[in-house]
């Protein structure tokens, strides 16, 4: 592969969370290590009050959570609409209107609706269950790359509706605590959380020409499949090492060049071990550091690479890795990768992985803008 | 108007209901049912070995998908394994396995859900069965371009310049196509739907 010389450059995002609105509540509450999560009681379901969630107060009493998160970040996206092309993020779409016959609660629906709130012309869904986000910014930053769009905007969004919560505890995938506490040896499953994010994405070449200020940049990208089991990753991490390997080589970048990794780290056994077998095979014996914001903000699914694009382009922009929310015991095979104090991004490129069920990975490799 | 896309059809299969027929070998499989359907597949001459043990676990649109993959495969004379990319392609999305989930859900008190059900709410999940039952590395995932097939032929060549192969397929109401592509040239109206695709000869699309 043969990196870009204009990669794609970050001109707007934003980010609402259980935090609240905008990237930087969010922000603040990664370096405090802070977390958002409180019992379940929005379902009115015995059976899931004692499970915790990251729930934005705001959305308690909406009957429709998807509509308003679209109008909430549709001013990141406004600005654009004459020339994005619109990239959803999406996992099962509009689950809320699952009891009403008249609509089809589905990926396309939402997709629509999208189109309608930003209004822009064109778009697509992508979906690739909990590797969703990363998977829609990979497939944008591919268009750009190849001259077929010129500006793509990415949005992605989910809420912890009865549907998901019941279905992860089905599973035995939820923790039973009030901490989700990723890459620990103690850790016990993911808690799930409400989020929306958007990212507009543009050539570089054209940002500069429109004048316009330029957060990061895609750098590279790569996508693989563990083609495994339906629910659990590969243990040995191969098929997330070999999309890590397509994102380096892209960005014409080596292990060597890489400051911090966003890992998808949702406290569950089987994907963080995954992960981190993954990182030891492109950087060996050298301690990456190693982050998940699901202590902190939840597992936000189809938005998650969303997230954790947003805390690159903070940790890109301040130096500053946050610390590890709720770590107590860092897993042993993580060796020096985590930690529980703040610590200086010391090189500014950053790569920030997404798996999901059926063993699919989405990885980014994000890169400060000067 | 004909445009030049950078693929080719090395090989397809297309299922509908109990009918499952290949494009380049010309092969039709038909049975009572999806299982039987397997049957008839596995036991064709010179089939390559696939992973077919979790045929039972996904819902029909699972099954169809798995069917369609193999044969399709098997049509091009390509192996499985490798870094093969797989692409959905459909504006259905999963509404009948999120009312399946969540009725049974309800059905049950509220208490459990069941967690094949859930699995199957994700658009994703039945190229990733395909991705399983022939051990394909590539990029994997779903798409809705909302009838823009175009976009959808285009994602393919982009997915060529990173993979060996695609893996794509469309459902349409109770068909379901699957055309495995390799890079190459195909000169073809923009908009070529995917039943003209599969129904045109080798060379003259």
């Amino acid at each position: 592969m043969t990196p870009s010389r204009d990669p794609a450059a970050i001109v707007a995002h934003d980010l609402y969370t259980a935090f609240g609105a905008g990237p930087d509540p969010a922000w603040q509450a990664l370096l405090e290590g802070r977390t958002g999560f409180s019992p379940c009681l929005r379902f009115r379901n015995k059976n899931l009050e004692n499970l915790y969630a990251a729930l934005a107060p705001e959305l308690e009493k909406e009957t429709d959570p998807s509509v308003f998160f679209l109008h909430a970040l549709a001013p990141s996206i406004l600005p654009f609409a004459d020339r994005a092309e619109l990239f959803l993020a999406a996992t099962v779409g509009e689950i809320e209107r699952l009891d009403d016959p008249r609509d089809q609660c589905t990926v396309d629906a939402l997709l629509e609706r999208a189109l309608r709130v930003f209004r822009v012309e064109r778009g697509m869904a992508v979906s690739a269950a909990c590797a969703s986000g990363n998977a829609a910014v990979c497939r944008a930053c591919a268009l750009l790359a190849a001259g077929r769009i010129g500006c793509a905007a990415v949005f992605g969004s989910d809420y912890v509706s009865e549907f998901i919560l019941s279905g992860f505890a089905t599973l035995k995938a939820v923790s039973p605590a009030p901490l989700c506490r990723p890459y620990d040896r103690t850790r016990d499953g993911l808690l799930l959380g409400d989020a929306a994010g958007t990212a507009v994405l543009m050539p570089r070449s054209r940002a500069e020409a429109e004048g316009l200020t330029v957060s990061g940049l895609v750098t590279g990208w790569g996508m693989s499949c563990d083609a495994a089991h339906i629910t659990a990753p590969l243990p040995d991490g191969k098929a997330l090492a070999c999309a890590i390997r397509q994102a380096l080589d892209r960005a014409g970048r080596t292990p060597d060049d890489v400051g911090a990794v966003i890992g998808h780290g949702t406290g569950t056994a089987y994907n963080d071990i995954m992960e981190i077998r993954a990182l030891k095979q492109v950087f060996g014996d050298s301690p990456v550091p190693l982050l998940s914001v699901k202590g902190s903000s939840g597992h936000t699914l189809a938005c998650a690479g969303l997230v954790q694009l947003s805390a690159a382009l903070a940790m890109l922009r301040t130096g500053r890795i946050p610390p590890q929310t709720s770590l107590r015991e860092p897993e042993p095979e993580a060796g020096a990768m985590l930690s529980i104090r703040e610590r200086a991004l010391e090189k500014k490129v950053i790569l920030s992985m997404n798996s999901g069920f059926g063993g699919l990975n989405a990885v980014l490799l994000l890169e400060a803008a000067s | 108007m004909k445009i030049t896309y950078g693929w080719q059809v090395a090989g397809a299969a297309k299922i509908c209901g109990p009918l499952l027929v290949s494009r380049r070998k010309k092969l039709v499989l038909q049975s009572g049912d999806l299982p039987g359907l397997l049957s008839a597949l596995l036991a064709l001459p010179g089939l390559p070995r696939v992973a077919t043990e979790d045929f039972r676990r996904g819902d029909s649109v699972v099954r169809q998908h798995l069917l369609a993959a193999i044969l399709a495969v098997f049509d091009a004379d390509a192996a499985p394994g490798g870094s093969t990319a797989l692409i959905g392609h459909s504006r259905s999305g999963c509404l009948q396995q999120n009312r399946a989930y969540f009725t049974d859900y309800f059905q049950y008190g509220r208490q459990y859900g069941k967690g094949h059900l859930f699995v199957g709410t994700l658009p994703s999940t039945p190229v990733c069965e395909a991705s399983i039952a022939l051990g394909f590395h590539g990029a994997a995932y779903y798409l809705d371009t909302l009838d823009r097939i175009g976009d959808f032929w285009r994602e393919i060549e982009l997915l060529l310049a990173d993979h060996p192969s695609v893996l794509a397929f469309h459902r349409e109401k109770e068909t379901l196509f699957a055309f495995f592509l390799t890079p190459g040239q195909t000169a073809a109206p923009e908009d070529i739907s995917p039943a003209s695709l599969f129904d045109a000869q080798e060379g003259l699309v």
